[in-house]
């Protein structure tokens, strides 16, 4: 049976996870917009004159849905792996935190939520400033509709990361998974085109990728507030098993 | 009241790896330590002294075997043991991310003690090892000996009544070793601590039981003085050449009746006589321009456990206080 402890055990870990993060927090900002800060002003402003119209909107319009939904689902991966590999193998924490009243689930559990807490306030933040550069007229009210699938988009990435993180001894085998599994899922979701431009018979399959369901569902719902309901259920089916998955897979982990 | 030992160990067993592989680091190893007393664990590196600490913090279940701690069962009730132990590790870890401050508060919070309890004790005993003013530091600023003391406020936040000490002063100089010393002194006047080291002096100064363990056994339990006498069916002496030819004089020295007989070094050779005439008279083997000191030694652990170790003698109680 799963024993929880909230205070002594989840919340000090959760808390723990976004100390980490902000304890050089310019200079995390600045690691955050990076990536999705170039894709804009190379695509979005350095194309704008060659692709101006993709399904009726300009192509900034287009891409900054993506960038944010690219943001979060980075950034959860990252904090739920590099954190675990840090705590598992490199800082030894496991250890310490194994000799605590607390159970392996309290500790994997405050890591998930940490990570995606982390990714979630990164990706607001790279929102804020692609929107305020961006003349979108997003809607409050479709905003508030994406917050749902960005929730469980975060908490998927968080838990496949945590799990790289558990698994893999070598901070290369992280960064290799990065390449071969994690890169491919971001370019066939539809974030830089729409993914009606692939060949029809290829469509229905990669309608099925959890990043196709935050990068193509996600601008749906934030530009015309349309829910499309496979995508809903994408997102939530693998982030729960994602969930259920990493805390059984590092209960049997740390018990080995 | 009958007063139960901190620590009941029953033939606990560990192995490691898969068939063909295994390692047997634990081999049925049985001790029980008396409250607020310290017990050493001694023994060579691989010995399975970190892997029965390991079983006993609960970090690591034992194949077979049950412990008690402080009356919990290790493997039934895990964190009501985790309640009373302190553990100081072989290796400073520490979130690296976290200042000094952060990281002792991390663990306090994990013993579910609220910021108003456990701040003015992080602050006392902060204080007291002279690091209160670089609470706000990371812990990679402080050197070995200071990372440490923190290591040790981490165990100690929670007033744990068993503190396990894996090697706590391994890798320390001198007066960073003698500060850890008088420490667990003053803890062991509220606590029992159990201690690892492969430090023979350590041991003796420190220990009111020592339990001997090799190849993952218990050889020998019992007070350093009881060891030390339980060898001593003779006196002890040495004998240092000036070439490395200790090698080829020892199978000389032990046809003419020394016992225990080691070779410590290739100038050095120690062993055990019923009386000094026999000394004399084995002397008398060994050219006298190759002697360059030769007479008693007192009897220390080392000679102890070389002679435990190197005579492979099963588990055996010295003073009557093995197993529970």
């Amino acid at each position: 049976m799963l024993k929880l402890h909230v205070r002594r055990g989840i919340l000090p870990l959760y808390l723990k996870v976004l100390r980490q993060e902000t304890q050089d927090w310019a200079q995390e900002t600045i690691n955050t917009m990076a990536i999705p800060l170039t894709f804009f002003l190379a695509f979005g402003l350095g194309l704008r004159q060659y692709i101006t119209d993709v399904d009726g909107m300009t192509y900034m319009t287009f891409l900054v849905p993506g960038l944010i939904s690219m943001t979060i689902l980075m950034e959860a991966y990252r904090t739920g792996a590099w954190g675990m590999w840090l705590d598992r193998w490199h800082q030894g924490m496991l250890d310490e935190y194994r000799i605590k009243p607390i159970t392996t689930s309290d500790i994997i559990i405050g890591e998930i939520l940490g990570g995606f807490t982390v990714a979630l306030i990164k990706g607001f933040i790279v929102a804020l400033i692609l929107l305020l550069m961006t003349p979108v007229d997003f809607r409050w009210e479709y905003v508030a509709m994406y917050l749902p699938l960005l929730f469980a988009g975060s908490i998927l990435f968080t838990c496949v990361g945590t799990m790289v993180g558990t698994y893999f001894t070598k901070p290369d085998q992280i960064a290799q998974t990065q390449t071969i599994f994690i890169t491919p899922l971001l370019y066939l979701g539809g974030l830089f085109f729409p993914i009606h431009a692939f060949p029809d018979n290829v469509v229905p399959w990669v309608r099925w990728l959890p990043t196709t369901a935050l990068f193509d569902g996600g601008r749906s719902v934030m530009l015309h507030g349309q829910v499309d309901q496979q995508y809903v259920l994408v997102l939530v089916v693998t982030a729960v098993a994602a969930f259920v998955g990493a805390t059984y897979f590092f209960n049997r982990k740390l018990s080995d | 009241m009958v007063q139960h030992p901190a620590i009941e160990a029953h033939h606990l067993t560990k192995r490691f790896g898969k068939k063909g592989h295994a390692v047997q680091a634990l081999r049925g190893v049985s001790f029980s330590v008396p409250r607020e007393s310290v017990f050493c664990i001694l023994g060579p590196n691989g010995a399975g002294k970190t892997t029965l600490l390991r079983i006993l913090t609960t970090v690591t279940r034992p194949d077979s075997g049950s412990a008690l701690i402080e009356g919990h069962d290790i493997q039934e009730d895990p964190l009501s043991v985790r309640h009373c132990i302190g553990v100081v590790s072989q290796e400073n870890h520490f979130d690296r991310y976290l200042t000094i401050w952060h990281n002792l508060a991390l663990h306090a919070q994990m013993h579910g003690m609220r910021p108003a309890e456990y701040e003015p004790v992080l602050k006392s005993l902060l204080q007291r090892v002279g690091l209160y003013h670089r609470r706000d530091d990371l812990t990679e600023k402080l050197s070995g000996g200071m990372q440490r003391r923190v290591a040790l406020i981490r165990a100690l936040i929670h007033r744990p009544k068993v503190l396990f000490l894996d090697e706590p002063t391994t890798g320390l100089d001198p007066e960073a070793r003698r500060e850890i010393w008088e420490t667990i002194q003053e803890i062991k006047k509220s606590a029992t601590v159990v201690l690892t080291t492969h430090y023979m002096e350590e041991a003796d100064v420190l220990s009111d039981q020592i339990m001997m363990v090799h190849h993952g056994q218990k050889v020998m339990i019992g007070t350093p003085r009881e060891l030390k006498q339980s060898v001593l069916t003779h006196q002890l002496y040495e004998v240092v050449l000036v070439e490395p030819q200790a090698e080829a004089y020892a199978a000389e020295l032990v046809s003419q009746g020394a016992a225990d007989l080691q070779v410590a070094d290739p100038f050095r050779l120690r062993f055990g006589l019923p009386e000094v005439d026999r000394f004399y008279q084995l002397l008398e083997h060994i050219p006298p321009q190759l002697l360059q000191k030769a007479g008693r030694v007192e009897v220390d652990l080392e000679a102890v456990f070389m002679s435990v170790a190197s005579s492979g003698r099963g588990s055996q109680e010295a003073g009557g206080l093995g197993d529970a």
